[in-house]
């Protein structure tokens, strides 16, 4: 494990001072872009120097009591050296003739010649990198010394202070967001603000340059040092529960780590990351489209029908008429035109861009959100609890109710309509085949027929069943009984159902008709009895 | 994931101001880091294959060695897998057996440790829990859990190398003492005919060549069906030496048991306490029968059992005896010998089962205890501690 603490911390110390480095180069895009005159990019080099010093010297002082005599010496010599580091650098960055004759200025006048603006600048800006690099290696420090935890005592109360991981995340994070804030400021033109006209702000800087290079970096650097660290976290979680380790962990670790990081850099080199459409007009093309190729398919169908009806029409001694067949559009729908502050009108290309950018995009942070949820079955909890969540619940709930009603209402009327055909066709003596759409369809015979069963069945309906063992004189007595006011009519219908149920005589249309008659009668009748 | 929050948020809303792609570069960044770690880890964590092997039966005092083999089935590696395998108290000095590896595509991993049978019972060795999570530490470990299994262990079984258990079960496959019970199909030995031994008895084949009339003599045996009686009720044992005195009851049935069965008798099983693996926590009852497998049944049931106030052990014998064959020896190991005890052992003898009575534990008076049990013809050995035991190995 020493072994494994020994390389953690080199690997860990590298890791920061290129972190560094590379916020400074963010930093240092920044004041290019707005002081294009002075190219400060010596204090890259500066910054590396002084990144490193506080990541080796850290131990150093660490093992000093802090403002003991030791301590100051070493403080101030530190002190010193970096100050005429600074100053060299600033120098010689004019050139070094420059330098040695602002050297002789010194001595007239130290601190006009001395301390200018530029170095002023400079020594802030390795001071800022200074400590921060500290605060970098206080962290790594606790990690790597096996705390996990660690308690302070603050105003007589003892907390758990977050994990020294913890509070490496807040540090590579918190540095980052002003990185990209920096790195987002370059991209707006400060210069040219003008609310009036509505012109895009926006630089049209290529995406790498400008600080953005260095502040993806700074995060891809920040990711595998996230990567070390968590090895260390795991090793003392693992330590203090006195839980073995075997060695191929440690060994693989880094290998996985710059596996992973590959496939990172695959995953976001692969995916687009512009866009020169909204998302609204990129959808209404999609759909012209689509609703295009709709309406030309219905007018193929449509002329399909009228060449035959037209076929059939010559058939019959009618003349040719003349169909035109559907002409192919001419021209796709408009692409939509660019959101402002893009180049011009948008190609197909750029459709086709914009689509898979943003449905990658939403998939990703559906994913992501699904996963987070998964993993923080509070918030979901806390999200099902709000009022807002429970209405809207409620109200799918309703709307499931309502479509189960409907479909059960929808099911049993089918179902009863289907049995009644069903059982009206077998009880009637209907020849099977025969599909009862429509009364006219129908022979004289069947017709009657027809109506005199229907009788049957709308009696039964009325409390007047007919007994299977009832003849229809029978029957027609009881239904006399029951309805007294259509004797005549209820007589003759069935004499027409007897002579068209058992006599092989012709049955006349009139006779259709009649029973027709008849029967609308009886139906008034039956249907005075049941609303009494 | 929620501290990074706003963060993310932060990145959304200057990618959507400014459009810009180094924004949603750095979105796809750590929306790709948390999306690749949560597929990786849920992925390598599900191809993992296991299993546990190991001995589910063993005797006090071994040592059962246990194997825990992990095979990674897919191409994903799993950076690192924390396995943790419970392990019950009474059998190890550590909780838990643990360790942490890391496995790459298709590979293989074998741990075995060791666990010793201290003490008779039934133990559940897992659950197993393996975690795993991603190399960066953005999502939370990921924890699957495997069933656990359980340990027998037996109790202990002293060699036993002679007692005499009564029985009244004639002609049996057992040399008895007595020669009451006489086995036609044993013959021993022959002698010459004496007036009045049964006509029945000569050996004609061995008279006619040797002139002499010769009768057979035949082996006395009897069938040794036992049914032992354990009684686990706390109340019938000395206060202070209830756990012993229960111990060593269970280990007297168990040797007695195995005696029984080594002999090829029949040996069932009743138990007066509970059994914790049973749905209503009473201990199985097993008839009187021959054979290993039996044997072995009735081990698993001693090593489970467990003290508890059951009542009156005579309630427990009236209800069972009823089931048991004319002749059956009745071992009842207990720790008092009370007055309706008694008279249902008594009651037992008069229906035809011969009756023994084993006192487990340091109980006092002892020799009253005897004597009362003498007056209805009842035997009663005690048994104050294992090395009284000893007394069966002479």
């Amino acid at each position: 494990m020493e072994g494994n603490r020994s390389a953690f911390r080199l690997i860990s110390n590298s890791l920061v001072v290129l972190m560094m480095t590379c916020a400074t180069f963010t930093l240092l895009s920044l004041i290019n872009n707005m002081t294009p005159e002075w190219k400060p990019w010596y204090l890259a080099g500066l910054c590396f120097f002084a990144a490193t010093e506080r990541m080796l010297t850290w131990h150093l002082f660490q093992r000093m009591g802090v403002f003991s005599k030791e301590w100051a010496f070493s403080f101030l010599a530190e002190w010193i050296v970096i100050i005429m580091v600074v100053k060299t650098s600033v120098g010689l960055s004019h050139g070094g003739e420059v330098f040695l004759a602002e050297i002789f200025l010194w001595v007239k006048n130290f601190i006009r010649y001395f301390v200018t603006l530029e170095f002023l600048f400079a020594l802030a800006m390795v001071t800022t990198i200074w400590v921060i690099s500290g605060y970098f290696a206080r962290i790594l420090d606790e990690m790597s010394s096996e705390q996990v935890y660690k308690q302070v005592e603050i105003s007589g109360e003892t907390i758990e202070q977050a994990s020294a991981r913890e509070r490496l995340l807040s540090l590579i994070f918190g540095t980052g967001s002003i990185l990209i804030i920096i790195t987002a400021l370059m991209r707006v033109d400060l210069g040219e603000l003008s609310l009036k006209q509505g012109i895009s702000l926006l630089n049209a800087i290529p995406s790498l340059q400008g600080g953005g290079a260095s502040t993806v970096l700074y995060f891809m650097l920040g990711l595998a040092l996230l990567s070390q660290t968590q090895l260390i976290e795991l090793h003392n979680t693992w330590s203090q529960q006195k839980i073995p380790v075997s060695r191929p962990v440690a060994r693989r670790w880094t290998f996985y780590s710059l596996v992973f990081l590959a496939l990172l850099t695959a995953f976001i080199s692969i995916f687009p990351t512009s866009y020169s459409l909204g998302i609204l007009a990129t959808m209404q093309y999609i759909f012209g489209i689509f609703f295009g190729i709709l309406f030309f398919g219905t007018q193929v169908i449509i002329f399909v029908i009228l060449v035959l009806l037209d076929l059939v029409f010559i058939l019959f001694g009618g003349t040719r008429q003349v169909i035109r067949p559907p002409a192919l559009p001419r021209q796709l729908p408009n692409l939509p035109t660019s959101i402002p502050g893009s180049s011009g009108q948008a190609g197909w290309l750029d459709v086709v861009k914009t689509l898979l950018f943003w449905s990658i995009f939403t998939g990703i942070m559906i994913f992501s959100i699904n996963q987070f949820l998964r993993q923080h079955h509070e918030v979901l909890d806390a999200i099902r609890k709000m009022r807002t969540t429970r209405l809207l619940l409620k109200l799918w709930q309703w709307l499931l109710w309502l479509g189960l009603v409907a479909k059960r209402g929808i099911a049993s009327t089918l179902t009863a309509g289907t049995t009644r055909i069903r059982k009206n066709g077998g009880a009637s003596g209907y020849e099977p085949g025969i599909i009862n759409f429509s009364i006219r369809l129908l022979e004289p015979r069947q017709k009657v027929r027809f109506f005199y069963l229907t009788l049957i069945r709308r009696a039964g309906e009325s409390g007047l069943a007919r007994k299977g063992s009832q003849t229809p004189d029978e029957f027609a007595a009881s239904m006399k009984t029951a309805l007294p006011g259509v004797d005549t009519e209820i007589n003759s219908l069935t004499g027409a159902f007897v002579q068209a149920r058992y006599s092989p005589a012709p049955v006349e249309k009139e006779s259709a008709d009649q029973a027709r008659s008849l029967w609308n009668r009886i139906k008034a009748a039956l249907k005075r009895k049941k609303s009494v | 994931m929620l501290k990074y929050l706003p963060f993310l948020l932060l990145l959304l809303v200057i990618a959507i101001v400014i459009r810009d792609d180094f924004a949603f570069t750095l979105i796809y960044l750590f929306a790709g880091a948390f999306a690749v770690g949560a597929w990786w880890s849920t992925k390598s964590l599900g191809q993992i294959e296991h299993s546990r092997s190991f001995i589910e039966h063993s005797f006090l005092g071994e040592k059962v060695q246990i194997k825990l083999q992990f095979r990674n089935r897919g191409w994903l590696p799993v950076p690192w897998l924390k396995i943790q395998d419970e392990l019950p108290v009474g059998l190890s000095t550590a909780p838990s057996f643990a360790t942490v590896t890391s496995l790459g595509p298709n590979a293989e991993t074998t741990y075995i440790y060791e666990l010793e049978g201290r003490k008779r019972g039934c133990y559940n060795i897992g659950p197993l829990f393996l975690s795993s999570g991603d190399i960066l530490g953005l999502i939370e470990e990921i924890h699957i859990q495997k069933p656990m299994e359980t340990l027998t262990i037996y109790p202990r079984i002293v060699p036993i190398k002679a007692i005499r258990i009564p029985s009244r079960s004639p002609q049996g496959s057992l040399r008895y003492h007595q020669p009451i019970f006489e086995d036609p199909a044993r013959i021993f030995s022959k002698r010459e005919y004496i007036p009045g031994d049964s006509l029945r008895r000569v050996d004609w084949k061995t008279t006619a060549s040797s002139g002499k009339m010769l009768v057979k003599m035949f082996e006395p045996t009897i069938e040794l069906e036992s049914m032992i009686v354990l009684d686990l009720d706390p109340n019938h044992y000395p206060y202070r030496q209830q756990i012993d005195s229960t111990e060593l009851a269970i280990v007297v049935a168990a040797s007695l048991a195995s005696w029984i069965s080594a002999k090829k008798q029949e040996v069932g099983l009743i138990v007066s306490g509970r059994d914790p693996s049973t749905s209503d926590g009473q201990p199985q009852s097993l008839s009187p029968r021959k054979g290993q497998a039996h044997l072995m049944r009735i081990l698993e049931i001693l090593a489970r059992a467990v003290m508890a106030e059951m009542g009156e052990l005579a309630e427990v014998i009236q209800q069972e005896r009823v089931r048991l064959a004319w002749g059956t020896s009745l071992i009842i190991i207990t720790g008092q010998v009370s007055d309706p005890l008694l008279n249902e052992l008594y009651q037992s003898r008069r229906a035809g089962l011969e009756v023994l009575v084993i006192l487990a534990g340091r109980v006092g008076q002892i020799a009253e205890i005897t004597q009362r049990a003498a007056h209805f013809g009842i035997p009663v050995i005690s048994i104050a501690n294992e090395k009284d035991l000893e007394i069966w190995q002479k």
